[in-house]
């Protein structure tokens, strides 16, 4: 319903014969859901003519598909890699362009997350403990590496449910199913998410950078319009909304709350 | 309540149906075969079900030889009943073969209780060349008699026939009417035979119950009741066709050649039936 | 072709899973379909829609309702938690659960339409010849149902093996306990790991047409759902 409405309104200019309306698709991380609505927004009120679409889902998927000509012009990948994989491959129309650094955190909807740290989740009252799948999902494998880096994994391992992305490994805590779950700082700030529990935030120190990064892919050369919404993220009102939701921005070195 | 009579069959039904409302209260005797005689849709079906207990009739009441099967608060149920109930349709097991068909009953009586026993049974019947067959491999007959032959060697202390041949042709009716003659000659328990076929019924039937829509019309003795029945019976028939000096004429559904009859084909006749001395 | 351990852990996980549920529906499913396929109630209708639910219905929403009731805060979990079995997401016996729920049309109908055409006059007959309510059932319904039962064991067995969104929803993904192989497959593709993924969806492939092959080999018109 919420992305129905600038549908109707576009359509309506179309029929009306305004001509510069632009449709394109992005293909965002899941840890991007409430940041991306949020500027995808403001971006409509500054270019009523073009339709932006989002579709939200695991990096690696969103990787295979591209490969597989999936109709995505924008790609925003919670992994950097992905994305310089594909302008490798020749699937880029734009140069990779980094716009934020992940944070991880411990966060629960039962108890206060804030007052734990990673060796809480060793305490015997903490029996699920939620991440994103760290096969495919950039955000698990941070996950894994602060356990393996402070010493819990092997206690901690046997606790671990799946998820299929950050996304769903949130879903699984916020149901109360998994006590905590390791999931993305920004989606812990989101409005619902930031009602209940509380977050701890994961020393960065105790994993590799999370470097996102997008690029337009190829099939979107030539629409005006997803280069403009490109652009757009460099904007101050863009990049006000990516650091409002705990992303640390390129050029804005390690300053978070 | 008054004791049940010991040698006959109470029974007191009042069942409300569509077409019409069954309402009887009978005192048969325990012996020989009973008749149940009347039109398609006169109860005579749902009466033979309420006596088996197949259908649950509430209010009603039914004592069979002194033993109560149904009664205000007894509801014997028909696997409880000592009855053999014989239906009109094929309701052989088709996963068992005849002989397993015929020992399904048997088996579920203990040995000290038959009355029956396997050898005269197989015997009255004819059944011996029948039973290493499926029953898929039997004529409609052949099925009619293996299936009086189960529910008897249950050893029933009343055996219910609900019209048994009326799904048979007219040859494999005479086939199985001597093995009913036989029965009727051997077996010592009271039957209850619905039919609307005067001819079975004058050839087996001690006595008679005639129903008409639900009500006794009519119950006696058989001879008593055949005479009534001849003057009462008219049948409305039309004329078919003449073919080599005899009238096809078509009644109730059925075709009957007479002698030739003056009428022209299409033509309505009237039927009456008596029964000679 | 060889599949790696965690591989072959994830199918004689299904397996198992697939063997289990089978059992439970044949004990859950019989009385359903046959009340189902004998009354005359008003409930027929609406049970029979209930059980039919899950034929339309996506994996995601029976998984999202199964995850909100086996849940702390649902009621299930509540009961679990209290008769002291803990919690159910994230187990094997929790995929059973959703599995059974998940497979119960499949188990159902075929019953119901075996027992359907049984025809009374077959029932009463045994009636008459001293056959209690139980004995009538093994001895003449059971065994002239034989082929729906076959029908109903085999479909939900294959069903549950090819059951994804629901274990995804509740499973947690978890190595020898909720990792069942179409989990895996999903994860080996998601993962870019393509030749693993290929050697174990050629097994469920594989497996399924068999399945299938047999059933309609021996019983052409079983899949008349």
């Amino acid at each position: 319903m919420i992305r129905f409405r600038p549908f109707l309104f576009a359509a309506l200019m179309l029929l009306s014969g305004h001509a510069a309306a632009e449709k394109f698709t992005i293909a965002a991380a899941a840890d991007l859901k409430f940041a991306m609505d949020e500027i995808i927004a403001r971006y409509k009120q500054d270019h009523p003519a073009d339709m932006p679409q989002v579709i939200y889902g695991s990096s690696g998927k969103f990787h295979t598909q591209i490969q597989h000509n999936a109709p995505y012009d924008l790609y925003f990948s919670a992994d950097i890699a992905y994305p310089r994989q594909l302008e490798q491959a020749g699937f880029a129309a734009s140069p990779v362009r980094p716009y934020a650094l992940g944070r991880i955190v411990l966060w629960s909807a039962s108890i206060d997350a804030s007052k734990l740290t990673l060796a809480s989740l060793s305490a015997p009252a903490i029996r699920r403990v939620a991440i994103a799948n760290p096969r495919h999902a950039p955000y698990g494998k941070r996950a894994e590496e602060a356990l393996r880096a402070s010493g819990l994994w092997a206690k901690v391992e046997p606790k671990l449910v799946y998820g299929e992305n950050i996304a769903h490994a949130a879903q699984f805590v916020q149901t109360g199913n998994a006590q905590i779950g390791i999931i993305a700082l920004a989606l812990a700030l989101n409005p619902v998410l930031s009602r209940q529990g509380g977050y701890w935030l994961i020393p960065d120190t105790l994993h590799e950078p999370l470097e996102q990064g997008f690029i337009v892919t190829r099939r979107a050369r030539d629409n005006a319009a997803a280069h403009r919404f490109a652009d757009y993220m460099g904007s101050a009102a863009a990049r006000a909304v990516m650091a409002k939701y705990g992303f640390v921005l390129p050029g804005e070195a390690g300053k978070t709350r | 309540m008054n004791a049940p009579h010991p040698n006959r069959i109470e029974a007191r039904f009042r069942v409300a149906r569509e077409n019409f409302t069954l309402d009887v209260d009978l005192h048969l005797p325990d012996r020989g075969i009973t008749a149940l005689f009347g039109p398609s849709g006169c109860g005579k079906t749902t009466l033979l079900r309420a006596i088996a207990g197949l259908e649950r009739v509430p209010g009603g009441r039914l004592a069979v030889s002194g033993e109560r099967w149904q009664d205000a608060d007894t509801f014997i149920p028909p696997h409880r009943r000592a009855l053999g109930y014989v239906f009109q349709e094929t309701s052989l097991f088709p996963h068992l073969s005849v002989r397993r068909n015929l020992e399904y009953g048997m088996k579920r009586v203990p040995e000290n209780e038959r009355t029956l026993h396997w050898d005269e049974v197989i015997d009255w019947l004819g059944l011996a060349p029948l039973i290493r067959q499926q029953p898929h491999q039997l004529s409609g007959g052949q099925r009619q008699r293996v299936a009086i032959g189960r529910a008897l060697l249950s050893s029933p202390r009343l055996l219910l026939m609900d019209e048994p041949l009326a799904a048979l042709d007219a040859s494999a009716r005479a086939e199985i009417l001597p093995y009913l003659d036989q029965l009727h000659q051997r077996l010592a328990i009271p039957v209850l035979y619905v039919s609307h076929a005067v001819e079975e019924v004058a050839r087996l039937a001690d006595h008679l119950l005639c129903l008409e829509a639900g009500r006794v019309a009519w119950q006696g003795e058989a001879a008593d009741g055949l005479a009534r029945l001849g003057a009462a019976t008219e049948h409305s028939a039309h004329v078919v066709a003449h073919e080599d000096g005899w009238t096809v004429l078509e009644i109730e559904g059925q075709t009957l050649r007479l002698p030739c009859v003056d009428a022209k084909p299409g033509d309505a006749l009237r039927l009456r039936i008596e029964r000679s001395a | 072709m060889m599949l790696s351990p965690g591989d072959w852990q994830a199918v004689v996980l299904t397996l198992e899973l697939a063997a289990i549920v089978t059992l439970i529906l044949f004990v859950l499913g019989t009385p359903i379909a046959w009340w189902l396929a004998r009354t005359h109630s008003k409930w027929k209708a609406p049970i029979g829609a209930v059980v039919a639910l899950p034929l339309v219905l996506p994996p995601s929403v029976l998984g999202f309702y199964l995850l909100l009731t086996m849940g702390p805060n649902g009621w299930v979990g509540q009961f679990t938690n209290a008769i002291g079995i803990g919690l159910l997401p994230f187990t094997f016996w929790g995929l059973v659960v959703a599995s059974v729920f998940y497979s119960l049309p499949f188990m159902v109908q075929p019953l119901q339409t075996a027992f359907e055409s049984l025809g009374e006059r077959t029932l009463e007959a045994a009636a008459t010849l001293r056959a209690s309510p139980l004995d009538r059932f093994f001895s003449v319904a059971a065994p002239i149902a034989l082929p729906g039962f076959m029908t109903a064991g085999i479909l939900s067995f294959a069903h549950t093996v090819g059951e994804f969104g629901v274990v995804l929803m509740i499973g947690g993904n978890i190595p020898g306990e909720t990792r069942v192989a179409s989990v895996q497959i999903f994860d080996h593709v998601e993962a870019l790991q393509y030749g693993e993924a290929h050697d174990l969806a050629a097994v469920l492939l594989v497996f399924s047409f068999l399945v299938l092959l047999l059933l309609y080999t021996w019983r052409p018109k079983a899949l008349r759902l």
